[in-house]
């Protein structure tokens, strides 16, 4: 008889600081998806692919493997925070920088003995996904380079000395695989992944060459439905309708976690639904006196770009017709409903009797959101990984 | 067991670990038994943890039919390749278990435990959780699905049927002593038994939240009553033949604000929804651990008799493990007080299934794709919203079908097993209330007129190959 051991369930540590209140990221993730597969907003940096090969290629199978790779990633922090002691903010997504700098400015630049422990979250468990998904690393949990992440690996020992690199300082051969990994190769044919990405470099570069990609700057050029058969513009132009109703069902929810009560927002709203308010700019929104017209405008515009029709999240557009449909109160309940079953026992309010007012339950580490954010749809991501690849000039 | 208490492990680490070592062969079927389900979590936790490498696992999620009505009210249905079944038990019960059966090829993995598909479930609360890939486990699982469709008490849409006999052909089903399942009579009877442990037992530990009512705690404490019994509850319940002790969630240790990336610590828990029951004995004690709480709904009926569909796990553990345990249980219990009021995960589970429509599926007849819903018994008519239109049908044996013309909702799914939607919406109107029914792309066709089981199986298994590049590429294709 085998012996069976049953254990605690631990939470998936990643859920812990998701401040989604209301499960609206998901769909937004979905459209990034397809705009650009295998990336993810901690996906920054283009040489962390070469140098994240090297360290795998150069450790050999054990059982502190691992351990190993995170020392070589921690050297590469205290690198960084060394060679830019003077301009902080000149090397950007360095896993662990703000640790290796505030150690090197306690230790006045003495190594570490056990560079890592100098902090926990690691760059492979950031890029490990991108990097099986261009085939630099092979499939199975332990990690493995393949024979085109070992050409990667050799070109970027050949223009480093071991970990203690710039990722800004990527060399043109390095760049010259990456570009071919990840699809952006023009010459060469592609299957799904790669193509989407291709495409959607395509599109960024033909529109909005030299600028930085932002959800602000980019997704407001996609506010009119393009004609058939354009994939890209039409997710894009997807992301913007479920921008303007997310923004809006954030900022009513937002405005319940200040105020912890549902009574006078129902009564701004049914004042602002008697005017016609314009919405405003898209981006972060914080609360003020202007918060129910700005929730009225966004979801308004939002329902008018139909959005059933581009295949958005059912449940969140029934949602915000209600406050057209219904009275505000009713869809102030539905917000606070649907924040209860997406958080379940993490939910951070409840409501509390039949009075309308709300109560505060348990509070994630993190801080609550005082500001409806926009969703990234990882175009910032995808903007300095081209920079790095010299896709962007 | 370590030296300083049970493991702490991520829930989907033995379903990911069974994917990765068994995935490539078929047939392959995931089955989720819950009560309760967050459609959320389901999508983004779970279903890509099945559909990795091209390995898609046909996958079943069996709830208890007032939860999924209750989850789905939002409009929110899961994304991907799954079948939703709503469960309704006949005498007011409700369907409780928590148990993963996941299949490739021959190979059998049984996961059981105390946690839903929630929130909670995957690590909120303060859950246990087991797997096992022995035979006899395995063999009791599959037992226990089989009785899911052929208990009295217990209502399945024939979809859910019909998948369950698919994922379960050529598995060998055998009722074991290890596991308890109320389909096969009470707790108390059960133990009566031999092997149970608690006939040898000098003392009985119950962890449980706290949902027995006063009047209730005399008929659960009775058949540990000889024993000294220790409760470790979450809520102000007590009695004069039991000591109890209180839940006392750990204080978090102060963030350290690393704002480089997520940092990973284990998270507190906050709620209890642990249910075991240790009987300790001298040289070795027995860990009966899953899903029924210390309430009479759960222990002592039957689904026949107004009880819950329940299922416990046993294990045996050494001396020294029951110690360990015991004092990792002081830890967690350390109020001397009770709690003023109860601070339960959730409600007490009762049962809340309205409307007469269990689900819906999609099915190709020769004039195209219609909508067919299965209804319950002395039904005439049924009134459904469909992409906000009402529509009248009538029902005969149990069934009432509707040609899908339009509607965006039934034209996505109609797409079929080629579709990225397998489960989808609609709702059923009763009097004031819309009702939502789930309508399924269903995993496993109704055989046509003539065709025989066997037939549509190995169609569809031809199929399963057809899909997975690792199969084309040299993989088995192996059943038994």
């Amino acid at each position: 008889m085998e012996a069976i051991v049953p254990c605690w369930v631990e939470a998936d540590p990643a859920r812990e600081i998701a401040l989604d209140a209301l499960g609206l990221a998901t769909q937004a993730d979905r459209i990034a998806d397809q705009l650009l597969p295998g990336l993810s907003v901690l996906t920054r940096r283009a040489r962390y692919l070469s140098f994240l090969s090297w360290a795998v290629s150069r450790v050999p199978r054990s059982s502190d493997r691992m351990k190993r790779i995170h020392r070589y990633e921690a050297e590469l922090a205290l690198h960084e925070a060394q060679f830019h002691e003077d301009a902080e903010n000149r090397c950007r997504g360095v896993v662990g920088i703000r640790r290796a700098r505030s150690y090197i400015r306690d230790k006045r630049h003495a190594s570490p003995a056990r560079p890592e422990e100098l902090f926990k979250s690691t760059a492979l468990g950031a890029y490990q996904s991108l990097l099986r998904t261009i085939g630099l690393l092979s499939p199975g949990s332990i990690p493995a380079v393949t024979p085109q992440g070992e050409l990667v690996a050799a070109a970027f020992g050949r223009s480093a000395r071991g970990p203690r690199a710039c990722l800004s300082q990527i060399s043109d051969e390095e760049r010259r695989l990456l570009r071919r990994a990840l699809g952006f190769d023009r010459r060469l044919a592609g299957s799904t992944g790669p193509t989407r990405r291709r495409d959607t470099y395509a599109e960024m570069l033909r529109r909005f060459r030299g600028r930085e990609l932002t959800p602000e700057v980019v997704l407001p050029r996609y506010a009119t439905r393009p004609g058939p058969g354009s994939r890209v513009p039409f997710l894009l132009h997807s992301a913007y309708v479920w921008e303007l109703l997310s923004l809006g069902l954030n900022l009513a929810f937002v405005c319940l976690l200040e105020e912890l009560a549902m009574r006078p927002m129902a009564n701004r709203l049914a004042t602002a639904l008697r005017s016609r308010p314009t919405p405003p700019p898209l981006g972060l929104l914080a609360v003020d006196g202007h918060s129910a017209r700005h929730v009225v405008a966004l979801v308004r515009r939002g329902l008018a770009l139909r959005p059933r029709d581009l295949g958005l999240e059912e449940g969140a557009v029934a949602l915000a017709e209600s406050l057209f449909e219904k009275r505000p109160m009713e869809f102030l309940e539905g917000l606070v409903r649907r924040h209860e079953s997406v958080k379940g026992p993490e939910a951070w309010i409840c409501r509390q009797g039949a009075s309308g007012r709300l109560r505060r339950l348990a509070v994630p580490k993190k801080e609550l959101p005082t500001k409806a954010p926009l969703h990234a749809y990882r175009l910032q991501a995808f903007w300095e990984l081209a920079q790095d690849l010299g896709l962007w000039r | 067991m370590r030296t300083d208490g049970l493991a702490w492990r991520r829930w989907i680490e033995p379903i990911d670990a069974f994917v990765r070592d068994h995935g490539r062969l078929t047939p392959r079927w995931a089955v989720f038994c819950t009560y309760d389900f967050e459609p959320e979590r389901v999508e983004t936790d779970i279903l890509p943890c099945l559909q990795r490498r091209g390995r898609q696992f046909r996958t079943l999620l069996l709830a208890d039919a007032g939860r999924v009505q209750e989850r789905l009210s939002l409009g929110l249905a899961p994304s991907g390749r799954l079948n939703i079944h709503p469960v309704r038990l006949v005498k007011g019960g409700v369907f409780h278990p928590k148990l993963v059966f996941l299949r490739a090829g021959h190979h059998v993995r049984v996961c059981v435990g105390s946690s839903n598909l929630t929130s909670g479930g995957l690590g909120a609360n303060l859950e246990l959780w087991a797997h096992s890939d022995d035979p006899e486990v395995c063999r009791a699982a599959a037992f226990f699905l089989t009785q899911l469709s052929d208990h009295e008490g217990v209502v399945l849409d024939p979809p859910a049927e019909r998948a369950l006999a698919r994922a379960l052909m050529g598995i060998e089903r055998r009722p074991s002593r290890r596991l308890w399942t109320s389909l096969g009579g009470s707790f108390p009877t059960h133990l009566r038994g031999p092997d149970s442990g608690l006939a040898s037992a000098r003392a009985v530990h119950i962890v449980s939240p706290a949902y027995v009512s006063r009047g209730g705690i005399g008929a659960v404490l009775e058949p540990f009553r000889s024993r000294g019994v220790t409760v470790y509850t979450d809520g102000p319940l007590s009695h004069a033949e039991a000591r109890f002790k209180y839940f006392e969630p750990p204080v978090a240790a102060d963030d350290e604000d690393d704002n480089d990336a997520a940092a990973p610590e284990r998270r507190t828990p906050a709620a209890l929804h642990t249910k075991a029951y240790l009987f300790e004995g001298r040289r070795e004690s027995t860990l009966w651990f899953g899903s029924a709480n210390w309430t009479v709904q759960a222990l002592l009926r039957t689904p026949n008799a107004g009880g819950n569909v329940e299922v416990l796990l046993k294990t045996r553990l050494g001396a020294d493990e029951a110690t360990v345990l015991l004092g990792e249980l002081s830890g967690l219990f350390g109020a001397s007080k009770a709690p003023s009021v109860s601070r339960t995960a959730e409600p007490e589970p009762q049962a809340a299934n309205r409307g007469a429509i269990l689900s819906g599926e999609l099915r190709w007849f020769s004039g195209g794709p219609c909508l067919l819903l299965h209804v319950l018994p002395h039904t005439k008519s049924v009134k459904v919203e469909i992409d906000g239109k009402p529509i009248c049908l009538r029902v005969s044996r149990q069934r009432a079908v509707l040609p899908i013309k339009s509607g965006r909702i039934l034209t996505r799914l109609a797409e079929g097993r080629n579709g990225e939607d397998w489960a989808g919406l609609i709702f059923e109107i009763v009097g004031a209330d819309r009702i939502p029914v789930i309508v399924n792309v269903p995993m496993v066709r109704e055989p046509e007129d003539g065709a025989a089981d066997l037939e549509t199986a190995a169609e569809d298994l031809i199929d399963e190959f057809l899909r997975c590049p690792q199969s084309r590429s040299g993989g088995m294709l192996c059943s038994r």
